[in-house]
C-alpha cells in the first residue's frame, strides 16, 4: 500500500497553512492555486467548515483511468500515482473523474498537480498543527475507502458542482 | 521580483470609479501592513479631513509576513480618520482577507471617494470591479459573504462587509468576515458606509515569492516546536482561552473591587464545553482560538477572548446566554461589541446614580445586569431606533444630551469608550492616555500587574518585597529600572509602555498576529521575525531594523495626531478612571494614578521618544532621524 497524507476533517481548523506549505515546498512561492493539496471551506450563519483534499494514492484510481494522455502513472518504486507534466494537457479529466475532487490544476502552469509526498519530508504534515494530517500506510483501509469518505462529508457539506469550481482556475 | 512583499499597492477611487495600481516600494522602511497605511493615511488626509466625508481614506494593509506559513501571519490592519475620535482611526483584522490581498498581489488596498449608490469591491489579480450591491443593502455580515460569493460564482472568494450598523453611519461600527473576525475599533464600519461600499471581495492567484523556500520552512518547523512546548499553549490549542479569560477577568474585579451577587457563578469554560460546535482559527494560526457556536434559539457564530467579559462581567449580567444572543446581535449587524458594553455599563451607572429615567429610554429601565435593558440594544444602535439613535452619534453627544454629571461617569481615552475591565494600574492608564486611538487592547505591560495583585493582598511587608523579587529582578533586565515593577511608583513606567508598544508595533507592521508573542505567553520575538524575515526577503533584516521601523512608524504615528490637532493636553483620561482601583471595595490610590503622577510618566514617555515635553509632539530633528524629512517638512503644528 503506497503511503499517502490521511485527512481527518473533523480536527481541521481551515488555517491554510498546508497549501501554502505545499506549493513553498514546490513551487517556491506561497499560493494556494498551486498546490496539491487545498482546503474547502463553507461557511454559513457565521460558523466555517473547512475541508482538505489531497490525493490518497487509491489501488484503483479513477483517475488513472480517465486520463486521455496517460499523463498519470503508479511509480513503481512507490506505488504512488504520479504526474507526467511534459505530458499532461491539463484537461482536468483526472480531477473530474475522482470521487472527492482530490486533484488541482496548476493555476500558473496548468498541469495537473499530484501530491508527491515531497519526496521526502511531508511539509504539510509537519506544519499542519491540529492533528488534521497524518503521514499514513495506507494499511487501514483502501485508497478507494478514504476518497468515498471525502467525497461523502464534500456532498454533505459543499456541493461538489460548485465546490469543483474552487479547485482550479 | 519582489521576496515576501507583493510590492504594489491599490488605490481604488470610488467616486470616479476607477482603480490604479502604485509601488509600494518608496514606504519599505515602514515595513508594511500597519506602516504603510499609516504614511498613505498622513499624505492623505488631516485636520480638515471629516472622517464621513468621501475625502477620508479607507486603508488595508498585510505586512510581508502575511501569506506565508509563518505563525499566525493573518493580520489585515485597517485604519483610516475615525469618527469616534475625530482623528487617527486604527483597528485590523485576523481571518483570511490579508493573506487573499498578498496572494493577489497587493500589499495595501487604499479606498477613496464615496459611490454614489450601494457597491462592493471585487478584486480578482488585477482585476477590479466595483460591482452593484444594491441588493446587499441591509443584510448582515453573516449573509452578505455568502451572497457576495454567489454573486461573483467564486467559493473561495476571501471576503469583509459592513452590516446595518455601518450602512446606517453608527461610529461604533465595524468591519466584519463571515466568520466573526472583526475590525471593530475606531469606528472604521461607519468609514466603509460613508463611501456606499457594502463588501469587497478578493481572490489572488499570483502567490508570495519566498527567497529561500525550505530554510523558510525549517524555520517555521522550529517555530511551531517552540510555541507547542510553551506551557499554555497545548490547553489554548484545546479549549481557547477561555479559562486563562475567566480566571483574569475574576483578578481585574478583585483590583476594582466591584462585587455582585451572582458574579461567581459566570464561567466562560463551562458554557463553551456546552455549547461548542467547533474550534476555528485565522490563516497559518496554530491556535485556532475562536470558538464556534450553534446555540438552538439563540444563534450561531464565533466568539473569544474579551467579548465574554465585556458582556458579562462589566454589565453585572451572569446569564452567558444572554451574552451570547446579545453579542451574535453585534457580529450579525457589525457593531463593536466593546463599545457597546461600555455604552450599557454607563447607561446603568448613570441610571444607578439616579441622573435618567426609563422614559428617556424607550421605557426600558437601565439596571445592572437587566436582561431586557441589555438585549434590544446592539439593534436598537444598529438601526437608529428610538435612544439608539442618540447613543448612534456617540457618547460625547449622548452625555452631553442627558446633562454634565452623566459626563463624568464615562470611561474614556481620547474619545474612545474604554474597556470596562481596565484595572488603570500605572502602566495600564499610561497606555490608553497616551495610545494613538485611546486604547490598544494589544499593549498591555505585565510585568506591575502581578505585584499590583500582591500589594493589594499583603500591603507593605516583607513578604510583598519577598514576592516582587523576581519581578524586580525582570524588570531590570528589561527595562534597566528595578523600580518599573514596584506597582506604586510611577518609576520606569514609561519604558515599560514603550517596550510592549513596539512589540505590537512589530506585529502590526509584518502582519501577525500579537498573540503569538509573549503577550499571551507564546514565544515568537522579534528575533524570530528578523530571521523569517531574513530568509523570505534574501537580506538582512537584524531586531534593531525591526525596532527602529517601530520607532519610525511610532513618530509618524504622533506627526499624524499632530497633524489633526492633538497635543499633549488631549493625552488624558476621564475623570472615571482615576479612584478606580478599590481592592474589597477599599480605595488604593497607590496602585491607581492622580493627575500629577500621570503628567510624571508623560514627561518620561515623551523624553524617551525624543518629543517635545510642552507639545508631546515630534519635531524636525527626530523626524528626521528616523528618515520622515518628507513628514518633518510637511507638518504644520
Amino acid at each position: 500500500m503506497p503511503q499517502h497524507i490521511g485527512v481527518d476533517h473533523s480536527l481541521c481548523t481551515g488555517c491554510r497553512e498546508c497549501e501554502v506549505v505545499c506549493s513553498l515546498r514546490h513551487f517556491g512561492e506561497c499560493n494556494p492555486d498551486r498546490s496539491a493539496i487545498r482546503v474547502l471551506r463553507k461557511e454559513s450563519e457565521g460558523l466555517a467548515v473547512p475541508l482538505p483534499l489531497v490525493c490518497q494514492h487509491c489501488d484503483q484510481p479513477a483517475c488513472l483511468e480517465a486520463c486521455p494522455v496517460e499523463a498519470l502513472s503508479r511509480s513503481p518504486e512507490t506505488g504512488r500515482l504520479t504526474v507526467d507534466g511534459s505530458v499532461c494537457t491539463g484537461c482536468g479529466s483526472c480531477a473530474e473523474a475522482c470521487p472527492a475532487g482530490c486533484l488541482f490544476m496548476d493555476g500558473k502552469d496548468d498541469i495537473i498537480l499530484c501530491c508527491d509526498l515531497c519526496r521526502g519530508e511531508t511539509w504539510c504534515v509537519t506544519l499542519c498543527h491540529s492533528g488534521c494530517l497524518t503521514l499514513s500506510d495506507g494499511l487501514a483501509e483502501t485508497g478507494e475507502v478514504r476518497v468515498q469518505r471525502l467525497a461523502d462529508i464534500r456532498e454533505a457539506e459543499f456541493q461538489r458542482a460548485v465546490s469543483a469550481a474552487s479547485g482550479g482556475k | 521580483m519582489e521576496y515576501l512583499r507583493a510590492g504594489r499597492l491599490l488605490r481604488v477611487d470610488l467616486t470616479r470609479r476607477r482603480a490604479t495600481i502604485e509601488p509600494t516600494a518608496p514606504h519599505a522602511s515602514l515595513l508594511g501592513g500597519k506602516g504603510i497605511n499609516l504614511k498613505l493615511l498622513f499624505e492623505g488626509t488631516g485636520a480638515d479631513t471629516d472622517p464621513l466625508g468621501p475625502e477620508n481614506r479607507l486603508l488595508f494593509g498585510a505586512g510581508p509576513l502575511v501569506g506565508t506559513p509563518f505563525p499566525a501571519a493573518c493580520r489585515t490592519d485597517v485604519m483610516g480618520k475615525s469618527p469616534v475620535t475625530g482623528h487617527y482611526g486604527n483597528s485590523g483584522l485576523g481571518g483570511y482577507l490579508g493573506a487573499e490581498l498578498k496572494f493577489a498581489g497587493y500589499d495595501n488596498l487604499v479606498i477613496e471617494g464615496r459611490a454614489d449608490a450601494p457597491v462592493y469591491l471585487s478584486i480578482r489579480d488585477d482585476r477590479v470591479e466595483i460591482r452593484d450591491a444594491a441588493a446587499l443593502w441591509g443584510l448582515d455580515t453573516y449573509e452578505t459573504p455568502v451572497r457576495v460569493r454567489e454573486d461573483l460564482g467564486d467559493p473561495g472568494a476571501q471576503v469583509v462587509c459592513i452590516g446595518p450598523a455601518g450602512e446606517n453611519l453608527v461610529i461604533y461600527a465595524s468591519i466584519m468576515s463571515g466568520t466573526g473576525n472583526a475590525a471593530a475599533r475606531t469606528g472604521l464600519g461607519a468609514v466603509m458606509g460613508s463611501k456606499n461600499l457594502k463588501a469587497i471581495a478578493v481572490r489572488g492567484g499570483r502567490g508570495v515569492a519566498v527567497a529561500r523556500p525550505l530554510e523558510f520552512l525549517q524555520a517555521c518547523r522550529g517555530l511551531l516546536e517552540s510555541i507547542r512546548e510553551a506551557m499554555i499553549y497545548e490547553q489554548m490549542h484545546q479549549i481557547g482561552i477561555t479559562r486563562v479569560h475567566d480566571r483574569e477577568m475574576r483578578g481585574l474585579y478583585e483590583l476594582l473591587g466591584q462585587t455582585w451577587e451572582g458574579q461567581e457563578t459566570i464561567r466562560e469554560e463551562a458554557f463553551m464545553q456546552e455549547h461548542i460546535e467547533r474550534r476555528v482559527g485565522c490563516f497559518a494560526c496554530p491556535l485556532a482560538c475562536f470558538d464556534g457556536y450553534k446555540i438552538s434559539g439563540a444563534g450561531t457564530g464565533t466568539a473569544k477572548c474579551s467579548p465574554y467579559g465585556d458582556l458579562t462581567w462589566d454589565l453585572r449580567n451572569n446569564d452567558l446566554m444572554v451574552f451570547w444572543r446579545v453579542y451574535v446581535d453585534c457580529q450579525r449587524f457589525g457593531l463593536d461589541s466593546r463599545a457597546l458594553s461600555n455604552i450599557l455599563a454607563w447607561l446603568m451607572t448613570v441610571h444607578e446614580h439616579g441622573l435618567i429615567t426609563s422614559s428617556q429610554t424607550d421605557g426600558l429601565e437601565m439596571a445592572w445586569g437587566s436582561p431586557e435593558a441589555i438585549l434590544p440594544m446592539a439593534r436598537k444602535i444598529s438601526f437608529r431606533e428610538g435612544i439608539g439613535d442618540l447613543l448612534a452619534q456617540g457618547l460625547s453627544k449622548a452625555a452631553r444630551f442627558f446633562g454634565p454629571e452623566t459626563e463624568d461617569l464615562l470611561l474614556m481615552a481620547k474619545g474612545s469608550p474604554s474597556d470596562m475591565h481596565v484595572t488603570p494600574i500605572k502602566t495600564r492608564a499610561l497606555a490608553s492616555a497616551i495610545s494613538p486611538i485611546g486604547e490598544d487592547a494589544q499593549v498591555q505591560p505585565h510585568l506591575d500587574i502581578v505585584p499590583a495583585r500582591r500589594w493589594a493582598k499583603l500591603g507593605e511587608s516583607a513578604a510583598f518585597e519577598e514576592s516582587i523579587a523576581k519581578y524586580r529582578a525582570r524588570a531590570e533586565r528589561t527595562v534597566g529600572d528595578r523600580e518599573a515593577a514596584d506597582p506604586r511608583l510611577t518609576a520606569g513606567k514609561a519604558a515599560l509602555v514603550r517596550k510592549d508598544e513596539d512589540r505590537t508595533n512589530i506585529a502590526d507592521m509584518v502582519g501577525i498576529c500579537s498573540w503569538m508573542t509573549s503577550f499571551m505567553g507564546l514565544p515568537v520575538s522579534d528575533g524570530d521575525i528578523a530571521r523569517l524575515l531574513s530568509l523570505g526577503l534574501g537580506g538582512e533584516v537584524t531586531p534593531e531594523d525591526l525596532r527602529n521601523a517601530s520607532l519610525r512608524m511610532h513618530h509618524l504615528e504622533r506627526a499624524y495626531l499632530g497633524q489633526c490637532g492633538q497635543t499633549r493636553r488631549d493625552d488624558r483620561l476621564s475623570k472615571a478612571y482615576y479612584d478606580r482601583i478599590r481592592p474589597g471595595g477599599r480605595p488604593m490610590p497607590e496602585l491607581g494614578l492622580n493627575r500629577d503622577e500621570l503628567e510624571r510618566m508623560k514627561d518620561d514617555y515623551y523624553d524617551l521618544m525624543g518629543w517635545d515635553r510642552d507639545t508631546g509632539l515630534p519635531g524636525r530633528e527626530i523626524l528626521e532621524r528616523y528618515g520622515l524629512k518628507d513628514v518633518a517638512d510637511r507638518v504644520t503644528y
